[in-house]
């Protein structure tokens, strides 16, 4: 059986992974028969360019929902995503139209489980990013970011559509996006040090996060499910988490032990009085 | 005062409204020169240690009141610390969180000082100045004062994606009794207002969509809310219930949310001294989720005959299925939508897929196994090829004993 090699690059790009599905496909490469990914030499011969199998077939058509799906899956950094993206096509493409409806089919189920994870990366991107200013310009923002997942192009178009009037950057360890106003631009990863390390208005966040917090209903595990630890070193607010649970009985028992106090002031008269 | 004790006391101030709601509205990005988008979904940038989302920057713009309500941290008589922000101390706030990404929008509330429609104006103030002097395109939630004047109402829908009422107590007596300047019939005259003010615009923005004309004003595009105070008076959650169905139907609340009344700093003589238990407001939401989405009515879920009060061991979904063994068991392969939907532990999402994936063949013991859900859960409530529930269903006592989890020591309190 000749083995076939195939590198998408960038690994998280729907573009190249669907270029290099589709020839796959064409060239009736099967599953079993395609390596994804650099240094994955699998068996004991030498892996052909996928790009040199010469092609059979002419015709590949897949629902837009496998799109959708593999856009997200791509950005997981599950080292066997690609294959088992190609495994769904190649079994959509062999006649099993339906199985995107099939949420019960082992490897469909498989696939839905990295696009969760990716759509969830992706929503607390959107909601962890902490912009910090620039000291001394007033429209540029930066923010250190680290994503459990590659979506840095994914979501980049969400908050040029939200900051279109800022100047903004997020940094992340592998991949780094530029707002300037007009277009984003794509670099490489940065390191934290690459970010400003304060912003004055986090003291005034820190103030509102502590005051809107209620000590009589704590609910620690509902909060971390919610906002995982894996995000707590760079969210300004979360370093009060500690005193904040530490304090709260002692805050509740005291407004419970409170007998009820007369008015300290003048109350003016009521209507109807 | 410095500006970080105005924060500090009026966040305080504003901890007791639940909403912190940023979506079901229209979708939006920044407009030329400025800043704020808002998507279908809202997101919840924070969390705080009691697990409540952060999601608005949630202030009042004063805790200076002239109302006495019971409930109330911030009634006249309370001994709280005051605070009055500027207006443009808070479209300053806003916007310095909002550029840092800490904030989907702002839900402004207020203490009532000198009127009603002196101290909307206000509210309104930062409202417009954010909109239209900043080009703020994020989320506004304006609570909204009941005695205001029909032009602040008009006024406040223009610039706010959501207003809210709060009905504050579920029956007119409860209020009468504990909030005694308030009054029943101005709180559900203002509601009705709001809904027809609501529904105008939503007829004149689909009028301009169809004739093609950009920018067309909506009215408050995320409809109302109202809020609820559980626990505060002795109302039982039928009745609580009864009062959400009629909110629902009656001026199209796009959500009641229930607040189960804790201790406050500086009660009042006039509350009860036991918090309810935090559960209690768990099952309200439920049994609310059930009268919206699932079709069931306020006496199938909380029956006369059951003392008037949600289960709080179990789920009021499962309590039902206990109540009516004879709806059971429900084929997985034949049942009909609203069938799936009766099944306790399964879900819309879960119905949806179950739908979709036994189109193409029958679904068994495994295949439902693939689905997140709780097997132990559903399996005594729905028949598959190679599953029958034995014989549960003839127990539902027994039944009932092994799926409420084990009473609890610890109180929350």
């Amino acid at each position: 059986m000749q083995r076939y090699q195939a590198i998408v690059d960038p690994p998280w790009s729907l573009k190249s992974w669907r270029e290099l599905a589709r020839h796959a496909w064409l060239a009736q490469v099967a599953p079993e028969q395609l390596d994804w990914g650099a240094g994955v030499q699998g068996g004991l011969l030498p892996a052909l360019d996928l790009l040199k199998a010469p092609l059979q077939r002419s015709k590949l058509r897949v629902p837009r929902e496998l799109l959708d799906l593999a856009g997200a899956v791509l950005c997981h950094r599950d080292p066997q995503r690609h294959a088992l993206l190609y495994q769904l096509l190649w079994r959509i493409g062999s006649g099993e139209r339906a199985l995107l409806e099939r949420a019960t089919d082992a490897q469909l189920r498989q696939a839905r489980v990295l696009q969760k994870a990716v759509n969830r990366d992706t929503h607390k991107m959107k909601a962890f990013v902490r912009f910090r200013q620039i000291a001394g310009s007033e429209h540029r923002y930066v923010a250190w970011f680290e994503p459990p997942s590659d979506i840095v192009d994914r979501v980049a178009p969400f908050f040029q559509r939200r900051f279109a009037a800022m100047h903004w950057s997020i940094l992340t360890p592998y991949r780094s996006v530029r707002w300037d106003g007009d277009q984003l631009h794509f670099g490489s990863g940065a390191q934290r040090s690459d970010a400003p390390a304060e912003d004055a208005t986090e003291a005034a966040w820190q103030t509102y996060y502590r005051h809107i917090f209620n000590p009589a209903r704590t609910n620690p595990k509902m909060m971390q499910q919610e906002m995982p630890r894996q995000y707590w070193k760079n969210l300004p607010e979360a370093r009060l988490i500690p005193d904040l649970l530490h304090a709260s009985p002692e805050r509740v028992e005291t407004m419970i032990k409170r007998e009820p106090q007369p008015p300290k002031r003048r109350i003016p008269n009521r209507r109807g009085d | 005062m410095e500006l970080t004790r105005k924060l500090e006391i009026l966040a305080d101030a504003a901890k007791y409204d639940a909403s912190c709601a940023s979506g079901g509205g229209e979708r939006r990005r920044a407009k030329a020169g400025g800043i704020g988008s808002t998507g279908g979904t809202g997101i919840c940038h924070s969390y705080t240690p009691d697990g409540r989302c952060v999601s608005l920057l949630k202030i009042l713009l004063t805790n200076f009141c002239i109302y006495d309500c019971a409930y109330c941290v911030n009634r006249v008589s309370s001994n709280v610390p005051r605070a009055r922000f500027r207006s443009d101390e808070v479209v300053r706030l806003t916007l310095d969180f909002y550029r840092r990404n800490y904030i989907e929008g702002l839900f402004l509330s207020s203490g009532i000082i000198r009127s009603g429609d002196y101290t909307m104006e206000q509210m309104v103030e930062v409202a417009r100045c954010l909109r239209e002097e900043h080009a703020f395109a994020g989320y506004i939630h304006l609570k909204t004062i009941p005695e205001a004047s029909p032009e602040l109402l008009a006024a406040a829908g223009r610039y706010a994606d959501r207003l809210s009422i709060n009905v504050e107590l579920p029956t007119a007596t409860s209020l009468k009794q504990l909030a005694p300047e308030k009054d029943a019939d101005g709180i559900k005259g203002a509601m009705g207002e709001l809904r027809w003010r609501i529904a105008e615009g939503k007829e004149e923005s689909r009028k301009a969509r169809k004739a093609k004309l950009r920018n067309a004003a909506k009215y408050a595009p995320a409809g109302q809310s109202t809020q609820m105070i559980v626990g505060a008076d002795a109302t039982d959650d039928r009745a609580v219930l009864h009062s959400s169905a009629g909110l629902y139907q009656e001026f199209k609340m796009r959500r009641v949310y229930y607040s189960a009344f804790s201790p406050i700093p500086d009660a009042s003589a006039k509350l009860p001294l036991q918090a309810p238990p935090l559960v209690r407001e768990h099952r309200l939401y439920q049994a609310d989720w059930l009268l919206r989405f699932y079709q069931f009515e306020v006496d199938e879920i909380a029956p006369e005959s059951g003392g008037g009060m949600l289960d709080l061991d179990i789920d009021p979904k499962l309590a039902w299925a206990l109540r009516h063994p004879e709806c059971f068991p429900v084929d997985i392969n034949r049942a009909n939508k609203e069938a799936l939907l009766l099944v306790p532990g399964l879900g819309t999402r879960n119905v949806q897929r179950i739908i979709r994936s036994r189109r193409s063949g029958a679904l068994r013991l495994d295949d439902l196994a693939r689905l997140r859900l709780s097997l132990r859960k559903v399996l005594p409530f729905v028949l598959l090829p190679d599953h029958r529930p034995r014989t549960e269903l003839d127990h539902p006592d027994r039944l009932r004993a092994q799926l409420a989890p084990p009473p609890k020591q610890a109180s929350l309190f």
